[in-house]
């Protein structure tokens, strides 16, 4: 990179016109004989025709013949040859002489041209690379005031590019701008402008470069390929030195190989025409030009494809600065225009994560798919189905993690440890999703593909806790005791150790090993007290303790069972966790007639958990105590109406339908006809003044009302809400059971199954749910799906056990067994049902009554009579006499298929003359069956 | 915006001495092939009545047959030019209107005021003064002899509709336009835009975002458009942390203007950003709270 402005061509002879001394005619190489004056004028004229070789001769004979003079205008005429020789020699290329003479100049007197001389010693320099002694003179002549012109504009010029050469990048800062500035060759603006841009890199003058290559940019220059490259590197070295920001400033400087090829052969053509008809003395310059140009569109060209490269890291830049959608919109055109090409496939990757990252998972989702779909043999196509399982499970999406399954048997076995692990992970999730989505099984068989076939890698340990956990979804807790314990045994410093010692009593208490799980509880609270866990430890223990029977040994289980609900309060972490400890030790203190204790105990988890607490439910549980102490009006009453203003509008908030069933529970027993009236005031102006968005709260309170003002106005009400809510969002167990109630009455299978599905899957922790269990049976019962109906018995059965309200369940069981044609089993059923006390009444009476049917099913006649006479004896006053009405009618039917028709006739007669059924419904039959037997 | 516009006006105006009253200017028109030049008497029933110069009488050219007319703008380029690098917009916008006055009459013409109106209508977009720049625009947009110019006053219409808040007019320019759906990368950067632009009106702000986003991506080399973009994606992240609440996109809008601070000093754009800055600071205050 040398190059340099010429030196302007002063008249020689101006110069030493001084020293002439006589006229005559010039003859080449006949020095001798000539004149001085004619030797000068002739040397003069072939330097202005630049002929310097021809001066030199006579530049040489001048300086012989005044070399010697010691007057002043001798001397100077000797100096100005030395430099004219200097400078002649100089544009001949021929630096060792031009070097020779310049000495001699600068070592005498006079110097008029000392700070030329000086430069064209810097440019001799220059050509022969000796940096040091340019900077010498540089720096020597820097603070001259008398430069001016082209020797200033040269010396910076040459201490520029010596500077940077020597790579002074601050020092070449200065002068080199000097150049840009000043100089009209566009050959030197460009060298400058690259040079400048190249220190500024080298300096990391990062705010400077950005200004400077903007106004560079501003112009052609930058399509020069130089400066192109220049950025390139200096941004890809930022990039790999982890300065990604000014990494991607300069990267987006950086056009496009075609744009700057287009560019360069157009200027190429340009120059290319200029060539024939250049003078002389550009013509060289046009030629390296062309040269110069050339070898920069070749270096271009050899240059392995760099535009997507710099693309994709320009978008990792702004997905890393979180500008994710200019990132974005990079990748998507990466991938768009080179699906099959490793940039195009990681830029599909790259898209996704910045589509998970801003949350667009739906979107994110699409695009998995599609190049899943595009490329199922794609070299992301396992990660990414894998990130968008991760994601989806995170946002609780699991079907749709199950439903990538399909897409996940396609995958092709894994060929390399890293695929292996993604593929192991793959598995994982899809585990874990069908686990959350309800399909245990189906979670067991993909953890078991994680143990079995991805044993050395780190999720098959805890797989095998999950596995456990999916077994305990299952109730098979044999099963997942035994993953527990395996877990325990391979990993006994496993972050999942102690999790698992805490299921294995959860498992134990299952199987009914109640005493084991009671020491797994008692030893992982002494292990682990400060596990999350811990609380439902004490939680567990705490039911263990409460269900022991209390003996003149042990009297004080309840007191322990206290103690630990106690502590599951202090250490939950969790509000479910505290409040179930709650709630179970308010059981366990009304079994003990300790109201002043739940009082206490729901105004300390109220405290404990001030903004997290279920106070709806602890308000109930206050009342209900309040009530037994006596404070019914005072205070229950209005906490009560509170509470259901407060927190009536949140479905959520189930303990407000325990609080209205206990406040018209108090209206029924409590309340005078003006006090029950005065309540229904307040309900309504609670309701009238609810905002218009509380329609949860409205419905609550209309539901409230239409209860107090008796069960037919409830169930009309019911009625009503079936035929208008077609969002069952605003409604909440108390409505959803009324509504319950009368899809049953009236066989309304649709709206039987549509009710239980939501109640059930909405609140599955209500007291009130075995209002759904027993729509969904009937539903099932209608349809004929016996087996179904028995499963959802077993559920309602395992939650509510044989609550007085829940007869129903056991008769159903014993209907749908009947129905199967398993007439024993449903015997069997019925008369569990005369076993269980709370039940006696109707429940009683149909049991007897069937047990009898299921006889007759098999032809036992002496059997069935015997049912169906105990029906009628035992059980004459429930549902007005009804049962005993069919009872004697089936006993007659049996008595007259046994052939004993007059002991039917008295059957008959009996009946009519029996209180209880005499005017019941069926008596008119009795009579025409009276009437044909001839009685 | 627009710095062809700008310059087009700076080295095209013509300066000179002639004088002009409120009804007679002196002018040069261009009939057919013919330029003719003289003074223009005044303006009645679709026609001009036109005084060549040195001849006597008036003639009367219908307004449609005229192709151009040349008003003598008298405008001091040195001192405009230095108001532009001062970006002394107010000064910029009085010396035009002080310098088209004497044509004001004749302003609905085809004439080369048009450049200057260009001008004006960018300048009170970038005051803020909107409903003076929709009136230029508005004009200017059904002036088809400069296709280049009448996009640009199209484009302006749209800006200036939406900063009215007239959005049933700019989303009916728009639909006319193509500027309301899916646009790809390969659109002009104003295109994209507009589009980002009637996006974010539309409060739609992750195709906004995306649009916006093409622009920075694909076309920062336009030393118009990129600028005005990146500030643009800087307003749309703020409203998509607001929207969303998202520190993250608040982190991208903070990004974005430490960028504009630094590659585009001195600029509208930068001073625009400064402020947006305080909205982000602002707001990310209120998100922590």
């Amino acid at each position: 990179m040398i190059f340099i402005h010429g030196y302007c061509k002063r008249p020689f002879m101006v110069v030493v016109a001084a020293v002439l001394l006589g006229n005559g005619a010039v003859w080449a190489q006949n020095y001798g004989s000539m004149g001085i004056r004619d030797v000068v004028e002739f040397a003069d004229k072939q330097l202005r025709d630049g002929k310097y070789e021809e001066a030199l001769p006579a530049l040489e004979e001048v300086l012989l013949r005044t070399s010697a003079l010691t007057d002043p205008q001798g001397r100077q005429t000797a100096q100005t040859c030395r430099f004219e020789l200097a400078r002649a020699y100089l544009q001949l290329g021929e630096s060792a002489s031009a070097m020779k003479f310049l000495g001699e100049y600068l070592s005498n007197e006079p110097r008029p041209e000392e700070n030329r001389a000086m430069t064209m010693l810097a440019q001799v320099s220059f050509e022969s690379e000796d940096w040091e002694k340019i900077i010498e003179i540089y720096e020597s002549m820097a603070n001259r005031r008398d430069l001016e012109g082209e020797v200033l504009f040269n010396l910076r010029l040459l201490g520029g590019q010596a500077y940077f050469r020597t790579e002074q990048y601050e020092k070449c800062l200065e002068p080199l701008r000097f150049v840009e500035k000043n100089t009209d060759d566009d050959r030197v603006k460009g060298l400058s402008q690259i040079m400048v841009t190249r220190a500024l890199v080298e300096l990391q003058e990062w705010e400077q470069l950005y200004a400077w290559v903007l106004r560079v940019s501003s112009t052609d220059r930058k399509y020069d390929i130089s400066l192109n490259l220049t950025l390139m590197r200096a941004a890809r070295s930022l990039y790999e030195g982890g300065e990604y920001l000014n990494a991607l400033y300069l990267y987006r400087m950086v056009l496009p190989r075609e744009t700057l090829i287009e560019h360069a052969n157009q200027r190429l053509a340009s120059l290319q025409n200029q060539t024939g008809k250049a003078k002389k003395s550009d013509q060289i310059q046009i030629e390296n030009d062309i040269k110069g140009l050339q070898e920069s569109i070749t270096t271009l060209k050899d240059l392995p494809p760099y535009e997507q490269e710099i693309t994709f890291r320009i978008g990792q830049i702004y997905s890393d600065l979180k500008r994710y959608w200019e990132g974005f919109v990079l990748f998507e055109k990466l991938y768009r225009d080179q699906p099959t090409s490793e940039i195009g496939e990681a830029a599909a990757m790259q898209s996704v994560m910045v589509l998970y990252a801003v949350h667009q998972s739906e979107r994110a989702d699409e695009r998995v798919i599609k190049y899943v779909e595009e490329n199922p043999d794609g070299q992301y196509a396992r990660t990414m189905l894998a990130l968008m399982a991760r994601e989806n499970l995170v946002q609780g999406n699991f079907s749709k993690v199950v439903e990538m399954r399909t897409y996940i048997d396609a995958l092709k076995k894994p060929e390399d440890e890293n695929d292996r692990r993604v593929e192991a992970d793959l598995h994982y999730l899809l585990a874990f999703a069908y686990h959350q989505d309800g399909k245990p099984a189906k979670a067991v068989e993909q953890f078991s593909v994680v143990i079995d076939e991805y044993s050395e890698l780190d999720q098959a340990s805890s797989a095998i806790y999950y596995r456990g956990m999916s077994y305990m979804m299952q109730a098979d807790y044999d099963e997942a005791l035994t993953n527990f314990k395996q877990y325990q045994s391979e990993k006994s410093s496993g972050e999942l150790y102690s999790d698992s010692l805490f299921r294995e009593g959860v498992c134990l208490y299952g199987l009914e090993r109640v005493p084991e799980a009671e020491a797994t509880f008692s030893s992982f609270i002494e292990k682990y007290p400060s596990s999350p866990m811990v609380s439902e430890a004490y939680s567990m223990r705490g039911d263990i303790e409460a269900s022991k029977e209390a003996s003149a040994d042990d009297p004080l289980t309840l007191d322990r069972a206290q103690r630990d609900y106690r502590k599951a309060i202090d250490f939950a972490t969790t509000t479910d966790q505290a409040s179930y400890a709650a709630f179970q030790a308010a059981k366990v203190y009304k079994l003990e007639y300790k109201w002043q204790e739940i009082v206490d105990l729901m105004n300390y988890y109220m405290g404990r958990w001030p903004d997290k607490a279920d106070v709806a439910e602890a308000v109930y549980w206050k009342g209900q105590a309040q009530i037994e102490l006596g404070q019914l009006k005072a205070e229950t009453i209005p906490s009560y109406i509170d509470a259901i203003v407060r927190y009536g509008n949140d479905p959520q908030r189930t303990g407000v339908d325990k609080i209205i069933d206990s406040l018209i529970d108090i209206a029924d027993k409590d309340l005078s006809p003006e006090e029950r009236e005065g309540l229904s005031v307040k309900l309504q102006v609670k309701m009238t003044s609810a905002k218009a968005d509380s329609a949860v709260l409205k419905l609550r309170l209309q539901v409230a009302q239409a209860r107090l003002q008796g069960e037919d106005v409830a169930m009309a009400l019911a009625s009503e809400l079936l035929d208008s809510i077609d969002d069952l969002s605003i409604t909440t167990p108390g409505s959803l059971s009324l509504m319950c109630g009368v899809a049953v009455n009236t066989g309304n299978v649709e709206q039987m199954t549509r009710l239980s599905d939501y109640f059930i899957e909405n609140f599955e922790g209500s007291d009130l749910l075995w209002h759904a269990y027993k729509a969904r049976t009937l539903a099932y019962m209608s349809q004929k799906k016996y087996q179904e109906a028995l499963s959802t018995i077993e559920q309602a059965q395992g939650r509510f056990g044989i609550e007085p309200f829940m007869g129903w369940a056991q008769l159903q069981k014993a209907d749908a067994l009947y129905q199967m044609g398993d007439y024993e089993q449903a015997e069997n059923e019925y008369n569990m049902a005369l076993n269980v006390p709370p039940w006696r009444g109707p429940i009683f009476a149909e049991a007897m009554f069937n047990m009898g049917k299921c006889r007759l099913a098999v032809s036992d006649y002496e059997g069935a009579h015997t049912f169906f006479q105990r029906t009628y004896l035992l059980f004459k006053a429930y549902d007005n006499g009804d049962w005993a009405a069919k009872g004697y009618l089936a006993a007659a039917d049996c008595l007259n298929k046994l052939g004993r028709k007059a002991e039917a006739v008295q059957t008959l007669k009996a009946m009519l003359e029996d209180e209880y059924t005499k005017s019941n419904v069926l008596a008119e039959q009795v009579r025409e069956l009276l009437r044909n037997y001839g009685g | 915006m627009s710095k062809l516009f700008f310059n087009a006006l700076l080295t095209g105006m013509l300066i000179s001495a002639m004088s002009a009253s409120a009804t007679s200017v002196p002018a040069r028109i261009t009939v057919g092939d013919k330029k003719l030049s003289g003074v223009i008497e005044g303006k009645k029933n679709g026609s001009i009545a036109f005084r060549q110069a040195n001849r006597a009488g008036v003639i009367s050219y219908p307004i449609d047959a005229i192709k151009e007319i040349d008003f003598p703008v008298k405008l001091n380029t040195r001192a405009f030019g230095e108001m532009q690098q001062n970006r002394e917009y107010e000064q910029m916008a009085v010396a035009i209107e002080t310098a088209l006055r004497p044509f004001e009459d004749y302003s609905d013409l085809p004439s080369n005021l048009a450049r200057y109106q260009n001008v004006l209508m960018e300048l009170y977009y970038k005051m803020g003064d909107f409903s003076k720049a929709l009136v230029f625009a508005k004009r200017l947009s059904v002036d088809d002899r400069d296709p280049e110019m009448r996009k640009n006053a199209i484009v302006y219409l749209g800006l200036s509709l939406i900063e009215l808040d007239r959005l049933a007019e700019a989303e009916a320019l728009f639909a006319t336009q193509g500027w309301t759906g899916d646009i790809q990368e390969d659109a002009s950067a104003e295109d994209l835009y507009i589009t980002a632009k009637f996006l974010m009106m539309k409060k739609d702000y992750l195709a906004a975002i995306e649009t916006a986003a093409k622009i920075v991506a694909f076309h920062h080399q336009d030393e118009d458009w990129n600028c005005p973009a990146e500030l643009l994606c800087a307003e749309i992240y703020l409203r998509m942390a607001e929207a969303y609440n998202s520190v993250d996109y608040l982190d991208s809008a903070d990004e974005v203007i430490k960028e504009i601070s630094l590659l585009y000093k001195d600029t509208d754009e930068a001073d625009k950003a400064k402020n947006l800055k305080l909205s982000v600071d602002t707001l990310r205050y209120e998100m922590s709270e």
